[in-house]
């Protein structure tokens, strides 16, 4: 019987044995599918992953294009603009430098247009356009100016408004300089140098766009370029770029040759809103956008004529009725020009006298302190008094050889949208 | 929608990969679409400029001094030549032998300029033809060590150099234009008492040979008449000759494009063949030295 017992001892463990394997067995399956399901669910979640970063990437350029649409988030239809872009003229100037900074502006392709004097000629367009010229300086320095060959084609006979926006980037050529600080020269393709017309070596350059003192170093620092001695002059250069940016003013119309002033029209703001009128469809209509590099302050912010002027005004004098009005283009000009001060004159905040300066303090006699930048505003309101007319001057010559210094090219970029 | 799902499962994961990428694309293509659109209702159109630098050309006496103190005089017709110890050089006839030329130094300095152009007008009523070469600035040691090399001792008047004493102090600059001392300025900034010399620098070749400028000179009657109007009974030696060398690089052997400030050194000679001149029928001449920024 003892025996007997063993044995049903045994079989009982064997049997808990057995059930225990079948749990074992059971709780793995369970394990596996939770893992298989886990499994599932990260591919899940990563296709999710993968799905929306490529729809932010796509639409990521929605949060570029802020200035055009906002509010408009019902405008989810593709729309194209009522018009396109032409221009006019046998050259493009500084093509293989303009191209080896923007490479999307084109020649385009030519077409035959009438302009709105049924006029034929021979037009470029497309959207990202290189702007034309027939006869010009080929350097600009101060008192340079051109207009812009610009046109408009509407692809309607209805009348469309345009908006254009103007801007001005600056790009300096910097000397290429080898590991040991020494200048590189061009060479050929066989390694020869590229000699100047006196056999002399030509020093080669780099033509670097003037954005932030930070990015100017960094370009100027590259392995390529190497001069250091210019990026360390990097805020200098960013300096010069919005002084450039600041004494090329833009303007509408020209007037008549022999009228006493330059342009009918001045856009301070760098912003354009044009109608082009109706049936005009398939024409080029002309806009007018001159720039002006003036050449002396006198010719912008002096109100009347003046024999201290040399050159005529950009805009139209003010009759003595007219001095105290805000409305007038002279008005606009001189506000540009108190709002820009940073950018158009070189160390305004050190010209006052001492007289002056005690304007700007707080005492018995003046309660009501006014800043310098007020109280230099008061010299340009007063241009025509001599003191103030050189002192303000000095100032513009000084950021215009600033400018002369540092900048080689510079480059104007139109950007037009429907105006609506 | 469960067919669907049991028929992708159903798939090989090569082709199941195909899908999801196909399926990918789609969205991406119908998301970009109407976003580029977007991109379209806008043109843009841009024009480059070159800026012109404005360029500053100051003409002064040597090491920048004032050109007041720029003076073509001293011409002897009987002064003898020497050798750098002060005894005659005698010709091969040994009689001793009269110079033949004076060197007078003036410096041309500026600031983002290239390339200029210096021109001569000069009336004639001595025997003497006038030479433009490039110069060097030295210190006295560094004169003595080129002398040594050339085995000459360091005085005479038949060594080719020039003496001109410093003024002023170098380090105020002039008009703002400040120097770095550096050999491509080839200017001895920290030099501000005592005498620099001057010889010419033959490694100069950009005018011709040997540091010496070949210019042209001009002889149109268009200059004469804005010299003399209508007046027809002028002195032929009173007619200014023009004589102008163009493309004078502000550094040689660089462009400049950095419009870094400058300043060189230049020997105006003025020579005569042996035996024509004479101390007492001298006359009086007028030389004007004009420099022009080319760009």
């Amino acid at each position: 019987m003892k025996e007997d017992k063993e044995i049903m001892t045994k079989s009982i463990l064997e049997t808990a044995e057995s059930a225990s394997a079948y749990a074992e067995a059971r709780l793995e399956k369970v394990r596996n599918e939770y893992q298989k399901r886990k499994i599932k669910m990260m591919k899940i979640s990563c296709m999710m992953i993968i799905v929306s970063i490529v729809l932010v990437f796509a639409t990521r350029s929605w949060f570029t294009m802020s200035r055009d649409v906002q509010g408009t988030d019902a405008n989810m239809t593709a729309s194209d603009l009522p018009f396109s872009i032409a221009t006019k003229g046998a050259n493009i100037r500084n093509q293989s430098i303009i191209n080896s900074k923007r490479s999307e502006y084109v020649e385009g392709s030519s077409c035959p247009l009438v302009d709105t004097n049924n006029v034929s000629g021979t037009y470029y367009t497309d959207e990202s356009l290189l702007l034309r010229y027939d006869t010009g300086a080929s350097k600009i320095g101060p008192n340079g100016s051109g207009e812009l060959s610009f046109y408009v084609i509407p692809k309607t006979n209805e009348s469309t408004s345009v908006k254009i926006l103007m801007n001005v980037v600056a790009f300096a050529k910097v000397e290429k300089k080898d590991a040991s600080g020494n200048l590189v020269y061009k060479t050929d393709n066989n390694g020869n140098f590229v000699l100047d017309s006196n056999n002399n070596r030509i020093v080669d350059t780099e033509t670097i766009e003037i954005t932030t003192a930070a990015e100017f170093a960094a370009a100027a620092n590259a392995t390529t370029v190497n001069n250091s001695e210019i990026a360390a002059k990097a805020a200098d250069y960013v300096k010069a770029s919005d002084y450039l940016k600041g004494h090329i003013m833009f303007f509408g119309e020209k007037a008549a040759s022999n009228a006493d002033y330059l342009y009918t029209e001045s856009y301070p703001n760098r912003e354009i809103r044009k109608t082009v009128p109706a049936n005009n469809k398939g024409k080029a209509v002309a806009i007018p956008i001159n720039w002006m590099w003036t050449n002396t302050l006198g010719q912008i912010t002096l109100k009347q004529a003046d024999s201290k002027r040399d050159g005529k005004p950009v805009v139209q004098d003010l009759t003595n009725e007219q001095l105290a009005l805000t409305t007038t283009e002279k008005a606009k000009v001189i506000k540009y020009v108190k709002d820009n001060k940073d950018d158009i004159l070189a160390n305004w905040t050190t010209i006052l006298t001492a007289e002056e300066l005690l304007q700007t303090v707080q005492s018995e006699s003046n309660p009501d302190p006014k800043t310098i930048s007020e109280v230099v505003d008061g010299l340009i309101d007063n241009m025509d008094v001599v003191d103030n007319f050189n002192r303000l001057s000095s100032c513009y010559n000084s950021a215009d050889y600033a400018i002369g210094t540092k900048i080689s090219y510079f480059m104007i970029e139109v950007t037009v949208t429907s105006g609506e | 929608m469960k067919n669907a799902i049991k028929k992708f499962k159903e798939l090989t994961p090569f082709n199941k990969f195909r899908i999801i990428i196909a399926s990918l694309m789609t969205i991406a293509l119908m998301v970009s679409l109407p976003v580029y659109a977007w991109f379209t209702t806008q043109r843009k159109a841009a024009e480059m400029y070159e800026v012109e630098a404005p360029s500053t050309l100051i003409l002064s006496a040597a090491h920048r001094e004032d050109s007041v103190n720029f003076e073509v005089k001293g011409i002897d017709a009987d002064e003898i030549l020497v050798d750098g110890e002060g005894n005659p050089i005698k010709d091969s006839n040994d009689k001793e032998q009269k110079i033949t030329h004076k060197d007078y130094v003036f410096c041309v300095t500026g600031d983002a300029v290239d390339k200029f152009t210096i021109q001569l007008a000069y009336t004639t009523n001595n025997p003497f033809t006038y030479k433009v070469y490039a110069a060097k600035e030295l210190t006295k040691a560094e004169l003595d060590s080129e002398l040594d090399n050339e085995g000459f001792i360091s005085s005479g008047n038949e060594v080719d150099y020039v003496a001109c004493p410093v003024i002023n102090d170098p380090a105020e600059g002039i008009d703002g234009i400040t120097l770095t001392d550096t050999d491509s300025v080839k200017y001895h900034t920290s030099v501000n008492s005592g005498e620099l010399y001057y010889r010419i620098d033959k490694s100069v070749t950009e005018g011709g040979t040997a540091g010496l400028y070949n210019g042209t000179t001009i002889s149109s009657s268009t200059y004469l008449s804005k010299s003399y109007g209508t007046y027809s009974q002028v002195q032929e030696n009173v007619k200014p000759v023009y004589w102008q060398a163009t493309n004078v690089s502000a550094i040689p052997g660089s462009s400049n494009s950095n419009k870094e400030s400058f300043s060189r050194h230049f020997i105006l000679r003025v020579e005569w063949a042996a035996g024509t001149l004479d101390n007492k029928s001298k006359e009086t001449d007028i030389v004007y030295i004009t420099v022009k920024a080319n760009n």
